[in-house]
């Protein structure tokens, strides 16, 4: 075909070109065009018939046509060369390769063909005007093409009222239906303004409305203008309303889905902006900050996993998803357990015990303890860890020996305080699936440490509450088991957490309270009460240099000297520990501070003769001679949390019939062992020098002071008997003698607990002998010796030897003399048990 | 107050329908296109100097004779009938295998700017273009 579109050009076409070349005056016509009716093409009477698959053509439309029949070619071939003019009709079906006049609708339309293209497939395709309708009425002849006899059909145009409605109405559905069709190109709107012919208007709809074939054609040979118009308007109106059915349902569904959509968009917006500025969005930046996290934790390998699987779990839950911050605070939460972060242990154990002494005076027993564990640590490095409990009383430095032992190892120290505690989820934490849910505060405070080998204080370990939630006392069973707790368990964190690096140092005020198997699982190391010596140096060495700096002052401007600092402890403090001894320090601090203030040059000096200036009058004295000077009053030793202390046992008798009342808010067992003395005296009065007919004409009262505190234990025993006897007897008890012991029915005294304490006890309150039951020889060796050598004691087996050192000797008992321990004072005669109890 | 001279737009304005179905193409929208008269639309170049209008159509093919031009009522209409092109020299039978020439009778109609004089409107043929020359009244 390149042949055909190359132009020869010959000498003589250039030639007849010559003349053209010259300008040539065209004349203009100023006025009116002659007005004469618009160049029709008359269409003649024969045509040649082009068979249309699937299509029918309007006139005026402009349609293209792809030619692919054979026969067609010919056809086109045949017309390109003469007038142009073709008939085109329908085929009444498709399928029909080679149709004959049967197969076609009896209308076409005639139409001009414009065009004739080469596509770019090698196809040739036409593009045709529509010109009018005709009739095809018979065949001429078949071969090579069609030829009909065709029949012009004029539109028949009546005008009235109604179709100008019905031009108007079509105009106006075409408009909507424009409108509502995406696939309608927006021009076709000025076209449908600027066709005027209402005949033309309803080709022209026709033409572009999805309708069948079948309606088409029947369009088409609608030759009644106003008729047609209406079909196509019955037509554009279900077009139309099917449009904006569809309309409206996508509008309710963008209504529905278009916030959220909207955000979503936003969002990914956003995500492109931040990703074009090099920055990550939010949830990668977060993804992958965990992912960093989680290498640098190094994590076993069964908690990486978990905290793996969860952070690719987060990657795929929008951030808006309250999941997403749990299983954020998750994840952050393993990252931050210092799975492999340890403090390298300091095992000096030259240095340890320098820390140790420096921090705390005495107390021998547990810095032995304590260099003990770092020497074992020393041979065998991942040996367990032992979980100490130090009972004692308050202010003894429970807890202050536990950060000195972590300052001692090198180690970070936790101190998490038990008392009052009552939920298990404390100490295990809230499983995840919780609102708000936390690791338990094991957990949490190993984070806050940093490390995994950390000593760790469960301080007041006696004062752990239990409820409906738990008993946190059970949760601490497995923390404390060295078997079990290198794979602790918290709720939380759901992977195995190993704390057998940590060393756990328990502390209580009295160990009864503690659940037998959580005592079972510690190592009690008993912090006796202090004694005045011991007082006196930690006041030298601690409290004073402390509270003097405390409140600003040195040691130029208040020297507190030794007997100042015994007469506090003696006459101002009754502890076995030393918090109120400091409380008082800090009082003549204070005092000084004032005259200090106030520009008093001289440095302050306080003598035990000076501290009432400071401190008022004495709090305290020395309670047992005063009160024991009548009969019927007996000293008592008692052991309670605060440290030991003394008691009275009072008795008195009133007329009555042998009855005995006992107050002063003992417990059953307390009131039982003072039955038992009642009775031990009714049944050996004559042998303990009491006249029994006295016993049975009045009522027994013994009573306890002070009436508001509790007491039990069978330890009051002997002074209950000593008590008694010394009313009966009328012989008062020595008021220098403090008692303890269990009575038996049969005379026996029996040992009783917290010697130690009771024997400070005794010695701050002013006593000098002390009976204790002979089993409890032993326990002597805890006395510090200061007590010992101040104090005489006496080891009774029986009453008879308690009531022999007790009771004033004036009124002559049965027992032999020789046995007599006689008071210290009374010299060397004096059973002195110190050299036993060594 | 100048008024630009402006074609009066049909809805066969050759460039825009192009533009049109470009864009149609692209965005998959059709629909049958439409057209009242058998006459077709020569493409003109407009140009605007000081002192005239110059309009060119592409009118190859004509005998200048067979060109009208008429002003009336600020309106320019340019018609004729331009007929087919015959391979003269061809020998036998000739079959056509493109066609993308118009012919046959042709208008084109332009509005005015009111600044025309019309009295001295002129033209002329060269070349297959038709030049129109549109001198503006001074002041």
């Amino acid at each position: 075909m390149a042949d055909d579109d190359t132009v020869d050009l010959t000498r003589e076409q250039q030639v007849e070109q010559d003349d053209s070349e010259q300008e040539q005056p065209v004349a203009t016509v100023l006025g009116g065009r002659p007005e004469g009716p618009p160049e029709h093409v008359s269409i003649p009477d024969e045509l040649p018939i082009l068979p249309l698959r699937d299509s029918v053509a309007f006139p005026g439309t402009i349609m293209p046509l792809a030619v692919g029949r054979e026969k067609s070619r010919q056809l086109i071939d045949s017309v390109l060369t003469g007038n142009k003019i073709v008939g085109l009709v329908a085929q009444r079906f498709s399928e029909t390769e080679d149709p004959g006049l049967g197969d076609l609708y009896r209308v076409g339309t005639a139409v001009m063909i414009l065009r004739l293209l080469k596509m770019p497939d090698g196809t040739q395709s036409i593009v045709v005007h529509g010109l009018s309708r005709f009739g095809l009425e018979s065949l001429i002849r078949a071969e090579p093409f069609m030829v009909g006899k065709a029949n012009v059909r004029e539109d028949r145009v009546e005008p009235s009222t109604e179709l100008e409605a019905l031009v108007h109405n079509c105009r106006h559905a075409a408009g909507r239906v424009i409108e509502l069709s995406p696939n309608v190109a927006d021009d076709a709107k000025i076209v449908l303004t600027n066709i005027e012919e209402p005949g033309a208007l309803a080709d022209f709809l026709a033409a572009n409305l999805s309708i069948g074939l079948v309606h088409k054609q029947e369009l088409l040979e609608t030759f009644d203008v106003t008729d047609r118009l209406r079909k196509v308007h019955a037509a554009l109106a279900t077009q139309l309303e099917v449009l904006e059915l569809s309309d409206k349902l996508q509008t309710q569904v963008k209504e529905q889905i278009g916030e959220s959509q909207r955000q979503y968009y936003l969002r990914e917006q956003l995500k492109v902006i931040q990703k074009e500025l090099g920055q990550l969005d939010q949830q990668d930046a977060e993804v992958q900050h965990l992912k960093e996290q989680i290498a640098k934790a190094k994590m076993p390998e069964s908690v990486q996993e978990a905290a793996e699987r969860e952070v690719a779990r987060l990657s795929k839950i929008p951030t808006a998803s309250p999941e997403y911050s749990v299983a954020m605070d998750y994840v952050d939460w393993l990252c931050r357990v210092p799975w492999s972060v340890s403090t390298e242990d300091q095992l000096d154990i030259a240095r340890a015990e320098r820390v140790l002494d420096h921090d705390h005076y005495g107390l021998e027993k547990v810095k032995k303890r304590i260099m003990q564990f770092l020497a074992v640590r020393k041979l065998k490095p991942h040996g367990r860890g032992p979980i100490l409990c130090f009972v004692g009383p308050p202010g003894v430095g429970k807890t202050s020996l536990g950060q000195s032992i972590a300052r001692a190892m090198g180690r970070k120290f936790i101190r998490m305080s038990l008392g009052g505690m009552r939920d298990e989820a404390d100490i295990r934490g809230h499983r995840r699936t919780y609102i708000g849910s936390l690791p338990g505060r094991i957990v949490q405070d190993i984070v806050k440490a940093g490390a995994n080998n950390p000593v760790f204080m469960l301080d007041e370990v006696d004062k752990i509450g239990a409820d409906f939630r738990g008993d946190p006392a059970a949760a601490l069973l497995e923390v404390l088991d060295p078997q079990q707790n290198y794979s602790f368990t918290d709720h939380y964190l759901d992977v195995p957490l190993d704390l057998s690096r940590v060393m756990f140092i328990a502390t209580a005020n009295y160990i009864d309270p503690v659940i037998p198997a959580l005592q079972d699982r510690m190592e009690l190391i008993e912090l006796p009460g202090y004694t005045e010596q011991d007082k006196l140096h930690i006041a030298r060495r601690y409290l004073v240099p402390r509270q003097l700096s405390e409140h600003g002052l040195t040691a130029k401007d208040l020297r507190i000297e030794d007997g100042a600092l015994l007469r506090i402890i003696e006459g101002y403090t009754r502890e076995a520990g030393v918090r109120n001894l400091e409380r008082q320090i800090a009082g003549v601090c204070r005092a000084v501070a004032v005259q200090v203030a106030r520009g008093k040059r001289r440095a302050a000096r306080v003598t035990a003769r000076t501290v009432s200036r400071y401190l008022g009058l004495d709090r305290f004295e020395p309670e047992t001679a005063s009160r024991t000077s009548v009969p019927g009053v007996a000293t008592g030793l008692a052991f309670s949390p605060a440290g030991g202390m003394i008691i009275f046992v009072e008795a008195t008798r009133m007329p009555g019939k042998g009855g005995l009342i006992l107050t002063g808010q003992i417990g059953d067992v307390m009131r039982e062992s003072a039955q038992a003395a009642f009775s031990l005296v009714r049944s050996r009065s004559e042998k303990l020098g009491v006249h029994i007919e006295k016993l049975a004409s009045c009522d027994i009262h013994i009573h306890v002071p002070a009436g508001a505190v509790p007491k039990d234990g069978p330890s009051a025993g002997v002074a209950m008997l000593a008590a008694l006897v010394s009313l009966c007897s009328e012989r008062p008890v020595r008021s220098d003698v403090a008692m303890t012991g269990e009575v038996t029915l049969r005379g026996l005294v029996l040992p009783v607990g917290g010697i130690k304490e009771k024997v400070l006890a005794a010695e701050r309150a002013g006593i000098s002998t002390v009976i204790l039951p002979q089993r409890n020889k032993n326990d002597l060796a805890e006395v510090p010796k200061e007590a010992r050598d101040k104090l005489t004691f006496v080891l009774a087996s029986r009453v008879e030897d308690v009531l022999k050192a007790a009771i004033e000797p004036p009124a002559p008992i049965g027992a032999g003399r020789k046995k007599k321990t006689r008071s210290r004072a009374t010299g060397k005669a004096t059973r002195k048990v110190k050299a036993k109890a060594k | 107050m100048k008024v630009e001279l402006a074609s009066v737009e049909d809805d066969f304005d050759q460039l825009a329908q192009q533009m049109g179905k470009i864009m149609d193409e692209m965005l998959e929208r059709n629909f049958v296109r439409f057209r009242w008269t058998q006459q077709w639309r020569p493409s003109v170049n407009l140009y605007e100097a000081d002192d005239r209008y110059v309009v060119c159509v592409d009118l190859a093919g004509m005998d200048h004779r067979r060109i009208e031009i008429h002003v009336e009522n600020q309106k320019l209409t340019i018609s004729g009938t331009r007929p087919g092109p015959r391979p003269g020299q061809a020998q036998g039978e000739i079959r056509v295998r493109m066609m993308e020439i118009d012919e046959g009778p042709f208008s084109r109609e332009l509005a005015l700017a009111s600044d025309v004089d019309p009295t001295r409107i002129a033209a002329r043929y060269c070349k297959g273009y038709l030049w129109i020359d549109l001198p503006r009244s001074s002041g």
